[in-house]
């Protein structure tokens, strides 16, 4: 039920972005598989001598996944379709993340970083730096929004907050500079008690991004590509096989990079087994894998057939392993490849923020790829465990690496609650991150000892 | 049937409430909750899934011998009834997660047990977006779509007008709920669009309901796909 060979995706692998470091990047890609670049019309300047390449003024679709995609393009003779089957979109280059370095030959000071509307990479870059000059420098970083969906993410901020860098949340800060020396004016709600704060820095780095263009917006858009900084970093997303590149890491050394990690993937794709599959005679081709799957990994038609002439389909490549197809099919139709005994639990847990607390500890858990994952049946096995009560620990929102599924999970809670009534469902859903851990107290000492 | 077609309009219909199961499912000692792969699993209430949920649910809710679960292709064929045979006479009762066709063909095909409906059939829909259900048809029994640019006010208009809109469609809505979109407005927008908005000036004709519910129970014989040895 895998696609038979490797070698039946696509190969192709599409550039869709103008600059001639992505024509360096396609030229040594090149040298290993097909490359197609795809240059936005209005970067007319760029030579268009590379017989692989042609010009659109929109991307109007994408379809399929991972080794399988069919991109449609407007151009000025009309709708043109690529197969490819991954594809690279060149973007324009956001903060200036070699500010950090600024700090080195710099004596002692207290440095503000501002990190607003960024991606995950940029965090990654922002927490590094600090941690690298943290014994020297004092940093506070202000932010609205702590981002730590990517490998290590978790981590990293825990190690960041021991080291006694300062996280401040907030949206609205002031800049005032006083005798060569900055101050830094806070209105914050969300410093408990504090309201309006006055930080005094020597120095200010600002590690937003510059305004995307509207384009690059609409096509990330078409792309259905929610997150970036996943997997296979820095160029990964939320999508297997597409991947973003700032302009600004497109140096040498970044070309270098992309060149082997896509040459190790075309050598060895990431998974030949898919971690959750669709027993086709099951499947009622109601979509709703294919509508819920956060990273598109779905498609129906191939290569089985049913009773309605076809069936969904999730692109083992391009699967990231949540589940929330499992938990949300009405037919029961998907299960999870490598069906592991199932241990009862009364605390049902997202493995990504849960596990770390829960590990090593004598309650009673099972752990889950996704909050998400955790469906209707699994909740009310774990009321039959527990006695008629259960505990679920879900990502806080924005925390998911795979979209939504704390929110989702909520809502089946919700439903269940309805259903059984809320006097009858003593079900508590608890948001955490994987930074909470030792704080298994806090949600009730007596609860936990009852989950034993 | 409905149930074949590669249209995604289905069956819609939600689950009674735990408080009527519960009453009607009173003095049975073994329950057979019996689930439809049909539309009732397209639109996410009467499936593999949900028919586990329910069983875990009674299993949780009411003191009974046996509470379990099966599912069939669809509950509308008697073939796919078929298959309950060897196992039907270890259960008192069958809870049925189907229609209103699904819970009657299962009472016709075992007269000798009771054949309970799990939930309420409610309208035939679309989801409009995922999760979210909409009435499209109301099987009227004489389509007039080609009249109404596709929309259809027989299912949409609150009042079932033929010639509208009446006085309560305010900027696009119907008075009833700002939920709900005048389809008169929408038909007016789509024949505008289509350049057909002359069909308006056409007064239509009272509409013959006789193919509708008011000729009473309907039925469709399609004698050529009678089997030789059936009447």
């Amino acid at each position: 039920m895998q696609p038979e060979k490797w070698g039946e995706l696509s190969r192709q692998i599409l550039i869709i972005g103008a600059s001639a470091r992505g024509f360096e990047l396609g030229k040594r890609l090149s040298t290993f598989t097909p490359v197609m670049h795809a240059v936005p019309e209005n970067y007319h300047s760029i030579s268009m001598t590379d017989r692989g390449s042609f010009t659109f003024r929109e991307m109007s679709y994408l379809r399929g996944s991972y080794g399988r995609f069919t991109a449609g393009f407007k151009t000025r003779d009309g709708l043109k379709e690529v197969k490819a089957g991954r594809i690279i979109v060149i973007t324009q280059p956001s903060a200036d993340l070699n500010q950090l370095e600024k700090v080195e030959g710099m004596k002692p000071a207290t440095v503000a970083i501002v990190v607003k509307n960024a991606s995950p990479i940029n965090y990654q870059k922002a927490l590094l730096g600090c941690l690298k000059y943290s014994g020297k420098h004092r940093f506070y970083i202000i932010t609205d929004d702590v981002q730590v969906c990517f490998p290590g993410g978790e981590k990293l901020y825990g190690q960041a907050r021991e080291q006694g860098i300062v996280f401040i949340k907030t949206a609205e800060y002031k800049l005032t500079k006083q005798d060569g020396k900055y101050i830094l004016e806070l209105d914050s709600r969300d410093i408990q008690g504090l309201g309006e704060v006055q930080v005094p820095v020597d120095l200010v780095i600002h590690l937003s991004p510059r305004p995307i263009d509207e384009n690059e917006i609409k096509m990330l858009k078409v792309l259905n590509v929610r997150q970036t900084g996943m997997e296979r970093y820095p160029f990964g997303t939320d999508r297997e096989g597409i991947y973003l590149v700032e302009l600004d890491w497109l140096g040498d050394d970044g070309i270098e990079s992309l060149f082997v990690s896509l040459l190790l993937q075309d050598e060895m794709p990431p998974a030949t087994t898919g971690q959750f599959q669709v027993q086709y005679d099951l499947c009622a081709l109601c979509l709703t894998c294919f509508r819920v799957c956060p990273h598109r990994a779905v498609e129906w038609g191939y290569p089985a057939r049913n009773l309605y002439g076809q069936a969904a389909w999730i692109n083992p490549v391009a699967c990231m392993g949540c589940g929330l197809c499992a938990s949300e099919c009405p037919a029961g139709a998907i299960k999870p490849v490598a069906g592991a005994a199932v241990e009862a639990g009364i605390i049902l847990a997202c493995k990504n923020s849960g596990g770390p607390i829960l590990e090593g500890s004598n309650l009673k858990y099972r752990l889950f790829p996704c909050a998400g994952n955790i469906g209707l049946n699994d909740i009310m096995d774990a009321l039959d465990t527990g006695n008629g009560r259960a505990t679920v620990l879900a990502c806080r929102d924005g925390k998911c690496q795979h979209g939504c599924g704390g929110r989702r999970l909520e809502a089946k809670v919700k439903r269940l609650r309805h259903i059984i009534g809320p006097e009858n469902a003593d079900i508590r859903v608890i948001r955490v991150s994987a930074q909470d851990n030792g704080k298994v107290a806090a949600w009730g000492e007596n609860k936990a000892s009852d989950c034993r | 049937m409905l149930h074949g077609e590669r249209i995604k309009q289905v069956i819609v219909a939600e689950l009674k409430s735990l408080e009527q199961i519960k009453e009607m499912l009173a003095g049975y000692r073994r329950i057979l909750v019996l689930g439809c792969g049909g539309c009732v699993t397209v639109s996410q209430t009467g499936g593999q899934k949900e028919a586990e949920f329910l069983v875990r649910l009674l299993r949780h809710e009411i003191q009974a011998e046996r509470v379990d679960c099966q599912v069939v292709p669809r509950q509308c064929e008697w073939e796919f009834l078929d298959v309950l045979e060897t196992d039907i006479s270890n259960y008192d009762v069958i809870l049925s997660m189907a229609c209103g066709i699904g819970v009657q063909a299962v009472n016709e095909r075992y007269p000798g047990k009771q054949t309970l409906p799990a939930l309420n059939t409610t309208f035939l829909g679309m989801p409009v977006k995922h999760g979210l259900f909409e009435e499209r048809c109301q099987a009227c029994g004489d389509c007039i779509l080609h009249l109404t640019g596709g929309i259809c006010p027989v299912a949409r208009c609150s009042k079932n007008l033929l010639n509208g809109p009446c006085g309560g469609s305010q900027g696009g809505k119907c008075e009833i709920s700002k939920d709900t979109v005048c389809a008169w407005q929408l038909i007016y927008d789509r024949l505008s669009a289509l350049g057909q908005l002359d069909r308006l000036d056409v007064i239509m004709a009272p509409k013959d309901w006789s193919n509708a519910r008011d000729g009473g129970p309907r039925r469709m014989a399609r004698e050529d796909l009678f089997l030789d040895d059936e009447e």
